[in-house]
């Protein structure tokens, strides 16, 4: 039943007029995912200081996938090189996004709008 | 009036050796010269041609190029005039001055036959192979034919003599018309036209020779059979057992490769009257596919498909070879007689040849690849035997290519036999892929021992994985003073990553913990038996479950490779409070209300994460959950999540710990599930415990 992760990244400009890139997933995420994921941020070129993750793709996140946006985040936190942002998340992965603490390290968002504005 | 008379039809078979006894006795073979001058075509008298057999043998006189009227027996055929030469029927023209000429050709000869006193003037004749297609004229008429002559020209692959009733014939002119077809890219361009003078005589001594010429075709071939048979017990074997266990590839593969060679015999091994296009056409994949599962065995055999890198290379040059032979089996089957293609599909034959010619090397590669490995006796046998074979193969196939412009000869003494047995004919191709068919057998054989040792030994660690896990979950435990607990844990699979612990603290509290650790399977199992034993010291020392929670997280900091675990630490005291504290895990239900936290990061990941601590205090009746994610993220087959809505209208009915697990288990389980119910219970009641954990299936 797992669809496998496709990434795909665009740029989009904030409110305030910056570049923001953002990589949009979709499918399934879960362990054999970290390729995919880890590959597409590491693959971002170093300017780009504002990135927004869109999961309106997405249907499905299990706990290794959770593991694997938290050590992304943990990895941007560490440098505080880029400012991160999420958007596109159902309710349910909203709610278990909130727990697991990851709204500590990116802005939890309805939609790209709000996102883009906050940015 | 053209017949193709099959020998079996030709009266008593009890007779024909009694004819061929006739045959060398009652002959008398001559040659004579009609007419004075050396231009002028000879004639072949044979008299007293009786039950025996005699070769149309001797100078032919030979024209290229077509024209109708050269049937004609009057047709001036003199040496040196109009074009016409002498060559033999013992060789091809190709041999005898014309090297790769292709097209039409004819051949005439003068004869005069006198049948033996008292026999009747009934001949047949025995033509051994004429290169592709001929008509076979007497005194300017059609008499036999055999094979279609363009266009769309079409010929048997391999076949065995041909036996024509030619009825009688006296004197007269025979006339050959052929036709060769352009030559394709293993063509030496020494063939054409007969390589073996015509034999007649009586319709007896004639399917005589036929039957014997077949019975000796059979006899060279007891050798080839007899491996091809062992070809197809091999396939058999293999097709079986990997049925059995699907997941032994190399046995897939051992298939295929017994299996081609079968392939290979019926389009052009056995005489089948396949025609020369669809046998060629349909053996350059077969020979790929030959290939290509040899590749592959290797690959297995000789530990090369623990280089990743490779075994991607061999499957793409497995597409090459299967494309471009099947491409080229395509070509073959396109009318070449065309002259509108003829040269194109040489060219491409030639390209699309070379192609897979170069790939034909790969199976040395591959062991080269080995040399640096340590192997078995019978890994490095099938090492030895694959380069010997993809060697000689190599060379005899690259050298036979384009021949016809190099002159070399050494392809043809390399498919030369090395050695008899009993009459057949063994070359070192066949001695080389014997070899390593029987090296193969036995280094899969091995394969197969170890795969099954191995796979024993998987089990068997699965079970001390289970029996581990078995220890970890609790099956028993006495009753909570004041509490009915109900509980129940379900694994996705023969071993999980979910827990959970109630552990005394002094004889009154009790502490629990639920929580899940990322990942499925043994991993999360060796992380859970950490977590265990982690949190049965802790509770030693602190009796707060965010003190718990934090020495935990410690501990597990740089021990759960990237991956974390959620908990719920939670003690519960005889006056009814309870002392909550939370990691990243779904949060309890207090009588169908979330009871709310922060979120944290979970356990393991950072050092200095802080837990806080909740205590409500529950009264008689009030009916607490804990749970984990595996039941809120239950997945039907539509991709739809339980989600927390379900859960929470789920709790709200205060169901017992089984009935909740199975509401999602019916739902769609993807992770394990573990529900613990605690209801606070009036003074005077019972405390009751049930636990429900599944019963292990043996392994």
């Amino acid at each position: 039943m797992q669809a496998q992760t496709k990434v795909t990244q665009r740029t989009a400009a904030s409110a305030s007029g910056n570049r923001v890139n953002v990589l949009a997933f979709s499918g399934d995420i879960s362990s054999t995912s970290k390729e995919a994921i880890l590959g597409a941020y590491h693959g971002l070129d170093g300017g780009s200081s504002r990135v927004l993750l869109d999961f309106t793709g997405v249907d499905y996140i299990n706990s290794s996938g959770i593991a694997i946006i938290i050590q992304m985040l943990l990895e941007a936190s560490k440098t505080g090189a880029r400012t991160i942002a999420i958007f596109g998340l159902s309710p349910h992965f909203r709610k278990v996004f909130t727990m697991v603490g990851i709204n500590k390290y990116a802005a939890l968002h309805v939609n790209e709008a709000a996102a883009l504005a906050s940015l | 009036m053209v017949r193709n008379t099959k020998a079996g039809s030709w009266g008593n078979p009890r007779h024909w050796n009694r004819g061929r006894i006739f045959s060398f006795a009652a002959l008398l073979v001559c040659m004579a010269v009609r007419c004075a001058g050396a231009q002028t075509a000879p004639t072949l008298s044979i008299e007293g041609l009786g039950k025996g057999t005699a070769a149309i043998g001797g100078p032919w006189q030979f024209h290229p190029g077509d024209d109708p009227s050269w049937a004609a027996p009057a047709t001036n055929d003199a040496t040196g005039q109009g074009g016409w030469e002498q060559i033999t029927a013992d060789q091809p023209w190709g041999a005898q001055g014309h090297q790769s000429y292709t097209g039409y050709a004819w051949y005439r000869k003068h004869l005069r036959l006198t049948p033996a006193p008292e026999v009747s003037p009934d001949f047949a004749m025995l033509i051994t192979h004429i290169d592709d297609v001929y008509e076979i004229y007497w005194n300017g008429k059609l008499i036999a034919q055999h094979g279609k002559m363009p266009p769309g020209p079409s010929w048997i692959y391999e076949e065995g003599a041909q036996t024509f009733g030619v009825g009688n014939l006296s004197d007269g002119v025979l006339a050959f018309r052929v036709w060769k077809a352009p030559l394709n890219s293993f063509d030496s361009g020494l063939q054409g036209g007969f390589s073996s003078p015509p034999l007649i005589g009586s319709r007896a001594a004639i399917a005589d020779r036929r039957t014997s010429a077949e019975y000796g075709w059979l006899h060279r071939r007891q050798v080839f059979f007899g491996l091809h048979s062992l070809y197809a017990l091999v396939m058999i074997l293999s097709l079986l057992l990997w049925m059995r266990d699907r997941s032994q590839r190399v046995l897939l593969w051992m298939a295929v490769f017994s299996g081609a060679p079968l392939l290979s015999m019926f389009l052009v091994g056995m005489r089948l009257p396949i025609s020369f296009n669809f046998a060629l056409g349909w053996l350059q994949p077969v020979l790929s596919i030959n290939d290509v599962a040899l590749w592959f065995l290797l690959l297995y055999l000789l530990r090369l498909d623990e280089n990743p890198r490779l075994a991607k290379f061999t499957r793409v040059l497995a597409v090459i070879s299967l494309v471009s032979t099947s491409l080229d089996g395509l070509l073959t089957m396109l009318d070449w007689s065309n002259p509108a293609i003829t040269s194109t599909a040489q060219i491409a034959d030639a390209v699309l040849t070379a192609v897979f010619t170069v790939i034909e090397a790969y199976p040395v590669v591959l062991v080269c690849f080995a040399l640096g490995k340590r192997l078995d006796l019978a890994r490095w046998l099938v090492a030895g035997c694959a380069f010997l074979s993809g060697m000689v193969n190599v060379t005899r196939i690259a050298l036979e290519q384009g021949s016809r412009f190099t002159h070399w000869t050494i392809g043809d003494k390399i498919a030369a036999p090395l050695f008899t047995i009993n009459g057949n004919p063994i070359t070192a191709a066949a001695l080389a892929s014997t070899l390593l068919l029987i090296a193969i057998i036995y280094a899969v054989y091995q394969y197969s021992r170890e795969s099954i040792q191995r796979q024993q030994a998987i089990e068997q660690e699965l079970r001390s994985a289970q029996e581990l896990q078995q220890v970890l979950i609790p099956e028993e435990l006495p009753p909570l003073p004041g509490f009915a607990l109900t509980s129940s844990y379900r694994p996705a699979q023969e071993v999980g990553g979910d827990f959970f612990q109630i552990i005394p603290l002094d004889g009154k509290s009790a502490m629990i913990l639920i929580g899940d650790v990322s990942g499925k399977g043994l991993r999360a199992a060796m992380a859970v038996s950490l977590i265990v034993g982690t949190v049965r010291t802790l509770v030693e020392t602190t009796t707060s479950p965010a003190g718990v929670l934090a020495g935990l997280n410690r501990r597990l900091h740089g021990r759960l490779r990237g991956g974390f675990a959620t908990c719920v630490a939670m003690r519960l005291d005889p006056d009814g409070s309870c002392t909550i504290a939370n990691a990243a895990h779904p949060a309890p239900f207090l009588n169908g209300h979330e009871v709310e936290f922060t979120g944290t990061l979970p356990l393991g990941i950072d050092p200095a994460t802080h837990y806080a601590e909740k205590t409500v205090h529950l009264r008689p009746s009030d009916y607490m959950v804990l749970y984990t994610d595996g039941l809120c993220e239950a997945r039907a087959e539509t991709g739809e999540l339980f989600s927390f809505e379900r859960v929470s209208d789920l709790f709200a009915a205060k169901p017992d710990a089984v009935r909740a697990t199975e509401a999602a288990v019916n739902f769609g389980q993807q992770d394990d599930i573990t529900v613990l119910t605690l209801t606070r219970l009036s003074a005077g009641e019972e405390a009751r415990t049930e636990i429900v954990t599944p019963v292990l299936a043996p392994v």
